[in-house]
């Protein structure tokens, strides 16, 4: 096949769209969709200072090289990456390293931060302990992703970003929007819309430049762009999210445009959602342990990592 | 006819009839295609592009987590 735009062989299908595309014309189209995500959300503005919450796998290695690729220019942007060392056995170790080669590479500061740091323990240590105990809420990624949350907003903050940069992609948001949608949780599915949301002076904004892209064309971006990817999954992956995403993919190869049209029926209901939410809307303390925002007295991170 | 997979650190062998498609090789790997880019040598294969005997396919994960 030929690619729709050159004639020159085609290295990418986009189904939901009927275009064949070329390496050079794919790279093209990621990056303008991007920098069209961006403008949109007005994700970016002038005299920006952004952490991009860099973990080496494809979409925060490819959301760091692509924005340092189109804004890097500007004089008045600041570009920095924070990695979270998680204390994950192999997994992470891998990953970090690549992180660690790309900012070198790119010329970006980087920072690593991790659990066994700040809250003393690994995640393996804490996953080992807290299984064996009634104390076991969720799964491990509730305890990962909430701290890392935590922390990946306080450090942000504390080196004076603006906004936090994420990887997440069209499937990750729409796994996301349907989880909220399972659990009934209005008030997180309300701050899943393009724009970063200021909800408190402690809470940096979260930026997603990929979120209208597909997961498998960032993969492949991230291979023709030649970035080194990490294939492994984190051996604690589990939870209702993964049957998500596996029946979303099943739901796409079967129909192409359902995750789109996933997000944009969303986006339609977002003004309702927020209208609804506003009125029991959720008040913004700082922590009394770690002094951190939060909506209880004693916010999560603490309660579940005794902080 | 038989066509050498990769995937991940496993390889195998996969017996689809003559003129197959990457499509129907992924099928007989039973992985989702929205999960996978296949690649044969350097060229990014399409679903559509025609497989031939004791072609080394390697098919790389595109997953999310962590
Ligand atoms: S999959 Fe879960 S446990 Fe693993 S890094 Fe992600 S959030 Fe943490
Ligand atoms: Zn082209
Ligand atoms: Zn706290």
């Amino acid at each position: 096949m030929k690619c729709s735009k050159c004639g020159k062989k085609a290295v990418f299908h986009r189904k939901y769209e009927g275009s064949y595309l070329c390496r050079n014309h794919f790279v093209k189209s990621i990056e303008s969709k991007a920098k069209k995500t961006i403008r949109k959300g007005k994700m970016i503005e002038r005299g920006d200072r952004i952490a991009f919450a860099l973990s080496g796998g494809k979409d925060s290695s490819a959301v760091l090289y692509l924005v340092n690729k189109v804004l890097g220019e500007r004089k008045d942007l600041e570009f920095f990456a924070i990695s979270i060392d998680e204390g994950i056995p192999r997994y992470r170790k891998e990953s970090l390293k690549i992180a660690g080669k790309l900012c070198k590479k790119l010329g970006i500061k980087h920072h690593v931060f991790s659990f066994r740091k700040e809250f003393g323990e690994d995640l393996s240590e804490k996953v080992r302990k807290i299984r064996k105990s009634d104390a076991w809420e969720g799964t491990a990624c509730t305890y990962c992703g909430l701290a890392r949350r935590w922390l990946l907003n306080k450090k942000a903050r504390e080196l004076g970003a603006n906004k936090i940069a994420f990887g997440m992609n069209l499937d990750d948001e729409i796994q996301g929007i349907v989880m909220d949608y399972l659990r009934g949780d209005l008030v997180r599915l309300s701050r899943m819309g393009g724009e970063p949301i200021v909800r408190n002076e402690l809470f940096v904004p979260r930026i997603k430049p990929f979120r209208e892209i597909p997961e498998k064309e960032i993969g492949l971006y991230a291979i023709l762009i030649g970035l080194e990817i990490h294939e492994d999954e984190c051996p604690y992956l589990e939870g209702p999210r993964f049957r998500v995403r596996d029946f979303l993919n099943d739901l796409e190869a079967e129909s192409p445009g359902t995750k789109f049209s996933v997000l944009k029926t969303f986006e339609k209901l977002l003004p309702s959602v927020r209208g609804i939410v506003k009125k029991e809307s959720v008040r913004i303390v700082k922590c009394s342990e770690c002094g951190e925002p939060s909506s209880q007295r004693v916010c999560k991170t603490c309660e579940l990592w005794g902080k | 006819m038989k066509v050498a997979v990769q995937l991940g650190n496993k390889r195998r062998n996969v017996e689809v009839p003559e003129k197959s498609k990457v499509r129907d090789v992924i099928r007989e790997v039973k992985v989702n295609p929205e999960t996978v880019i296949v690649r044969r040598g350097d060229d990014i294969l399409l679903e559509t592009d025609i497989v031939s005997k004791s072609d080394r396919l390697e098919f790389i994960r595109i997953i999310s987590g962590g």
